[in-house]
């Protein structure tokens, strides 16, 4: 079963880093110390969104009807993830992004 | 990164008959609202006509004596207008949204339903002579006759109808405009000030 990807710490919340990288292949190990990339940084459900959204070709209203709510409801929601998604890119260590900000 | 807000929250929640009172945006909004608002708008004020009510004023709704059929319709319809128009300027102005004005226009219109339900009851005949009778005693000073149950039932409806309807009209705005947090809440109010002002002046000097 494979894992889903911590995004925070346990211990004090603040986002993690990648600091080592393998090759399934050769077995090479790359270390470093590389912040996640800002959607890898969205919850679950945020990812799920914007793949869906992708997948729907950008269409709002196509989302609004796969959701079941009215449009209104998805571009805010839209809105609210570009928000901070603008966040993230402004911050990209992602420990300064505060959801509701 | 933790969950985008309260929109979020708002398309997991299932839809139950509070949410379908207080909040049924979420799921209907845009041309389905719009034309389930006039509807109720239409239908609200032919029966409020019957029942001798006015709408005159974006939050008012007054017992009259004759009323033609089609005052209160239009009543219904200029208040409605006026405030899409007042909502869709502060969304232009504050919203960070792409607003539609099919989405303010159709929600704050749905909004407006609980009307029909307060015209529909004072319709009653019980209520309806209660109303008819308040004029008629205190200018004969016989308040003791009037029949004060059916005229605090037909009251407290009338109260109860509009603030269902306010509650309303604010989550329209706040979804169909995506506003939320104080200043929204202090916009909003400012709307519904000069708002009322406006179809005041309007529904009262102009119709």
């Amino acid at each position: 079963m494979q894992g889903q990807l911590p995004k925070s710490c346990p211990s004090c919340g603040a986002g993690l880093r990648v600091v080592q990288l393998a090759c399934p292949g050769c077995k090479t190990l790359v270390s470093g110390s590389y912040p996640l990339p800002p959607l890898s940084r969205l919850s679950d459900e945020d990812q799920e969104f914007v793949l869906s959204f992708i997948l729907s070709s950008g269409s709002l209203k196509q989302m609004a009807r796969l959701y079941g709510v009215s449009y209104p409801t998805v571009r805010n929601r839209l809105d609210d993830l570009i928000s901070l998604l603008s966040d993230a890119t402004e911050a990209p260590d992602g420990n300064e992004v505060k959801d509701g900000e | 990164m933790e969950n985008s807000p309260s929109t979020h929250q708002e398309m997991q929640q299932e839809m139950t008959i509070g949410r379908w009172l207080f909040n049924p945006f979420v799921r209907i909004a845009g041309a389905r609202s719009l034309i389930i608002g006039l509807a109720g708008i239409v239908v609200a004020g032919l029966v409020a006509a019957g029942a001798g009510i006015h709408f005159d004023g974006l939050l008012d709704v007054h017992a009259g004596n004759e009323v033609a059929p089609w005052m209160p319709v239009v009543e219904g319809l200029v208040n409605w207008a006026v405030f899409t128009l007042l909502l869709l300027v502060v969304a232009l102005l504050f919203s960070k949204s792409a607003v539609r004005l099919i989405d303010i226009a159709g929600t704050q219109a749905m909004a407006r339903m609980p009307l029909l339900l307060v015209a529909a009851i004072c319709n009653l005949p019980l209520i309806q002579d209660a109303f008819d009778g308040v004029a008629a005693a205190v200018i004969n000073g016989q308040l003791a006759g009037l029949p004060w149950g059916a005229l605090a039932t037909g009251i407290l409806v009338t109260l109860s109808g509009v603030v269902w309807m306010v509650a309303l009209m604010w989550k329209a705005f706040s979804i169909s405009c995506n506003m939320r947090g104080g200043r929204a809440i202090a916009l909003f109010i400012l709307a519904v000030l000069i708002g009322e002002a406006a179809t005041l002046y309007l529904t009262r000097y102009v119709l």
